[in-house]
């Protein structure tokens, strides 16, 4: 189910309602047949996966518990490791293997084609794979007790409004919320409204009236002029963040409404001034995860310097290929990995780097750096990717299509920098619920009309899902 | 608690009706145009016309060796010189689709008689399920008969048939496994599929033939099917089509189009031209016993008149459209009997023969390949054509030169009213001249040396065609602008031999 949806608007309230309406004891059964519901409106076979990996580490994970030193409990985390990961692979990479083995061997002069599946990419499988994945190496790590009840362990892994595009939690942060009693609390309620009205504004006014102008140049870049393919780049900058971070808000908005708190998952990642503080606001449930399951493990920065650049490449190299099965998604992560290093080794002194010019300066290097960087993670391969770029340098002369952009969608713009900018030191919830009844309905006007009158067209889903 | 919900809800209620009234007064018109562009078709109609056609592309589409490029519902119109006749045709549509249309048209009208095309292969859970869906369905939604912000608010929330290409190629895929009525190991579209391909078609040497082998695994993934009048959604869509008929007091005519069962016979055998048969009987007794007049062309044209070779299609050359549409005149004879006038279709040489001046003021299109006519501009009368970067081909004249008298090839002029958004230096007239090696001679001639504005104003130019190029095999005439700015024209007037 796709929250921007009829379905959603129906499905969200009655939640809710029921939600508040049965004895607590029972609401971890609702939440888990909802959040079940919620995904077979996508695919009702693929939910088998959810369940296999919930039985898999619930049991896994009891055992790890039962087992006192790690290295008793080695081969369980093996074992979740091998058949999380051996899921995932199947269902997202498997393809992306065969097609480049394929390509291999023909250079090599073997006839032969490995065959391609037609499995369809179940919605948010690396979501949810990430997240159980986390309980398993917290429960290997003795950092947590491994939960007895099955089914509180399935609502933890299945929770609705996280499910399919995160934010990832840690069990040690969501479990106890699912399992606490939660009076109603009609502040939550109107925080959580607020959130999802904001998100869905975002995501259907911004993103998807963006989305329009950059399908049109990434489907064909060689027909538009220089100035085109350099508007649709940086639109899709913001595409890409409304997007997500309009999702990630429908998520945290619809968890308060049930008393939950998620992580946030983004801070005005556009006003950063390096490439690490970027990835320290961009999509910071996944960052979070790479730093502590992969990075830290590692090592982390507390090693040699030539075995920290390798701990950095292989961070970023896991958070391409975690993105996508496709050699754009892996070019995209190792750009970061060497924009990460350079940017480590050429640190500007504290002394300029407080200047308020320099630091106008050092947010827009990044914000360009990462709009290029997306031009990768946006194309279907490297090579027209190189070619968006080509075409961008060459592309000059009357023969060329220019975008039309509309006057409006670049006043829509505005307004979001404008408003993300001003709800950079507080979340909109936040600075919403105390103002007057007349300004916040007023607020609230021009989110709902434009909603409704506005709302891209598109068939777009989140960004997000693919992944 | 209730006074506060009360005022939540009282101040929603107020926000949602001001922006429904704001919606439909402001922006519910360029909505319609710009993600329902449909609408044109209905509002292009001409209001008296009195006998409607509506069809998928199979009403248009015609060969480049075709002559007469006229749609099959003008050929039909042909035969009743007295009855005003105009259509709908929206390629890759079908019965959902022409619903919405129809439900569109005003309720005042003049409208005695509806023609729907009855695509057998639309039936078939490949076109069900087609890639072309969810915008097709998109694009009706601002059409439906509901408020306009509830419109506006389900397209925005995509509450419409919407699925991805690979949802909708899972859901063919399962549909392709239910059992054929065939006494075949391979009774099911999949397992005949894959039967074919294993087997693979041969060609005249016995070789495997690729080619022929995936038009054959097309022939059956496209009519291997059994309709099922309860549950099929073809079914529903055509039954509406019906009940609004009904309701409007129009005669319906149901144009059970042709299919190639010969090649279908050459290729696959008479398991599938069977079940096209069974197919098409179902829907002509159905539909007869609904009250609807049902003009059967299932077999009536030749495998040869056909467009499309590597994939099956109602693409009829333009002997073909005429067989359909003088069959189709013939079944109107049962609402028309008076009206009713033979007509006999000219052949090349006899319209060739006829007159060396061609015009088209692009109020009426004749014979001429067009996809730009818009109201927007225009010269005379309310049409002109808009020619640019979207559709960078202004109408094309096109004929076999090589049957044109002699003293006719040595030159062609080409004048019209022409009017320019902007100065452009791109756009060009351009006359091509198909070789019998494949080759092509172009000439041009750029917009730019006329010194045109953005008012009206007269261009013409004579192309001399020297003596070497009198053997052409087709000629081709056609303004070309592949900008952005427009180019607007009206009045073509094109004469041989001048």
């Amino acid at each position: 189910m796709l929250f921007n949806s009829i379905e959603f608007l129906i499905f969200l309230p009655t939640i809710l309602i029921l939600y508040f309406a049965i004895p607590s004891k029972y609401r971890w059964v609702l939440l888990l047949l909802g959040s079940y519901a919620f995904y077979m409106f996508w695919k009702v076979e693929y939910l088998a996966l959810i369940v296999f990996s919930t039985v898999l580490d619930f049991f896994l994970g009891k055992k790890m518990g039962d087992l006192s030193t790690k290295k008793e409990r080695k081969p369980y985390l093996i074992i979740s490791l091998v058949l999380n990961l051996g899921v995932l692979f199947t269902f997202k990479y498997y393809n992306f293997f065969a097609d480049s083995s394929s390509v291999i061997l023909d250079w090599m002069n073997v006839n032969k084609t490995i065959p391609l599946s037609d499995l369809l990419l179940p919605v948010g499988i690396s979501f949810y794979t990430f997240q159980t994945l986390s309980y398993s190496i917290d429960v290997y790590n003795n950092k947590i007790k491994p939960e007895t009840h099955l089914g509180h362990f399935a609502l933890f892994v299945s929770f609705f409004p996280q499910l399919v595009a995160g934010p990832i939690e840690r069990f040690s942060s969501l479990s106890p919320q699912l399992k606490a009693i939660h009076k109603f609390n009609l502040e939550h309620i109107k925080n959580g409204f607020r959130l999802i009205l904001y998100g869905l504004f975002i995501k259907m006014v911004i993103a998807d009236n963006l989305s329009v102008y950059v399908d049109d140049v990434y489907a064909d870049s060689k027909l538009f002029s220089s100035g085109s393919i350099v508007t649709s780049m940086f639109f899709y900058s913001f595409q890409i963040y409304a997007d997500f971070y309009g999702y990630s808000l429908i998520a945290i908005g619809t968890a308060k409404c049930l008393g939950i708190s998620l992580m946030d998952n983004f801070r005005t990642p556009y006003l950063s001034k390096t490439i690490s503080e970027f990835w320290q606001r961009w999509h910071i449930s996944l960052s979070t995860w790479f730093k502590d399951y992969l990075y830290f493990p590692m090592g982390g920065s507390r090693v040699k310097k030539t075995k920290w650049m390798f701990n950095i490449f292989i961070v970023f190299l896991a958070s391409g290929i975690w993105h996508g099965a496709n050699w754009t998604f892996i070019f995209w992560g190792l750009l970061y990995a060497l924009l990460y290093i350079s940017e480590t080794k050429l640190a500007l002194p504290n002394a300029i780097k407080t200047n308020k010019f320099v630091q106008i300066i050092l947010i827009l290097k990044t914000f360009i750096f990462v709009s290029i960087f997306w031009v990768f993670f946006r194309s279907q391969s490297i090579s027209e990717a190189f070619d968006f770029f080509k075409y961008m340098a060459i592309n000059t002369g009357e023969t060329f299509k220019t975008l039309d952009v509309d006057i409006f969608i670049w006043g829509l713009l505005l307004f979001f920098i404008g408003v993300d900018h001003f709800l950079s030191r507080e979340r909109f919830d936040v600075f919403i619920q105390n103002k007057p009844f007349v300004f916040r309905w007023m607020i609230y006007t021009v989110f709902i009309s434009g909603i409704l009158i506005f709302a891209g067209v598109e068939d777009y889903q989140f960004i997000y899902f693919q992944f | 608690m209730i006074k506060y919900i009360s005022t939540r809800i009282i101040t929603l209620i107020l926000i949602i009706s001001v922006t429904s009234i704001v919606y439909e007064k402001y922006f519910f018109e360029s909505d319609v145009l710009k993600h329902s562009d449909a609408i044109h078709l209905i509002r292009n109609l001409d209001p008296n016309t009195e006998v409607l056609y509506i069809g998928e592309s199979s009403n248009s589409t015609a060969h480049a060796t075709d002559f007469d490029k006229r749609k099959i519902s003008e050929m039909t119109a042909d035969f009743y010189p007295k009855l005003v006749f105009d259509d709908i045709t929206k390629p890759a549509s079908h019965a959902g689709i022409y619903k919405t249309l129809i439900n569109k048209i005003p309720k005042k009208n003049q409208i005695k008689t509806l023609i729907v095309t009855l695509n057998l292969r639309s039936f078939g859970w490949d076109w069900v399920e087609s890639k072309l869906e969810t915008a097709l369905n998109k694009k009706m939604v601002l059409l439906e008969s509901d408020f306009a912000l509830y419109n506006r608010f389900r397209l925005g929330f995509k509450a419409y048939n919407q699925k991805s290409e690979q949802e909708r190629r899972q859901a063919v895929l399962k549909k392709w496994d239910a059992k054929l009525k065939i006494d075949k190991p391979y009774n099911s579209v999949n397992k005949w599929d894959k039967h074919i391909y294993k087997t693979g078609v041969l060609d005249d040497f016995g070789n495997r033939d690729d080619q022929k082998t995936a038009l054959t695994a097309h022939f059956i993934k496209n009519y291997a099917f059994h309709i099922d009048t309860n549950n099929h959604p073809r079914i529903k869509d055509f039954d509406e089509i019906v009940e609004i008929a009904k309701k409007r007091n129009w005669n319906v005519v149901f144009n059970l189009l042709a299919e190639n069962t010969e090649r279908a016979n050459e290729l696959v055998g008479s398991d599938l031209v069977n079940m096209m048969v069974e197919n098409s009987n179902l829907l002509k007794e159905y539909y007869t016993k609904k009250g609807v007049l049902v003009s059967d062309h299932l077999n009536l044209v030749a495998d040869s008149l056909y467009t499309d070779r590597n994939w099956p299609t109602e693409h009829y050359k333009e002997k073909g459209r005429q067989i359909i549409g003088s069959h189709l005149a013939t079944s109107l004879r049962q609402i028309y009997p008076e009206a009713y006038k033979h007509h006999t279709y000219l052949s090349y040489d006899e319209m060739i023969a006829k007159t060396n001046v061609y015009e088209n003021n692009l109020e009426t299109v004749k014979g001429w390949t067009n996809e730009t006519r818009t109201n927007e501009q225009a010269f005379s009368g309310q049409y002109a054509t808009k020619v640019n970067a979207s559709h960078p081909y202004g109408p094309t004249l096109e004929i076999p030169f090589y049957k044109l008298n002699v003293s006719l090839k040595k030159s062609v002029s080409y004048s019209f009213k022409a009017l320019l958004t902007d100065q452009n230096k791109t756009s060009e007239i351009v006359v091509e001249l198909h070789q019998k090696d494949k080759s092509v001679v172009r000439k041009v001639k750029k917009l730019s040396e006329f010194n045109l504005n953005n008012h009206w104003q007269e261009v013409s130019h004579t192309f001399e065609i020297e003596e070497q190029f009198y053997n052409s095999e087709h000629f081709k005439i056609y303004l070309y602008n592949p900008v952005e700015s427009a180019v607007y024209i009206d009045d073509l007037v094109i004469e041989f031999g001048k």
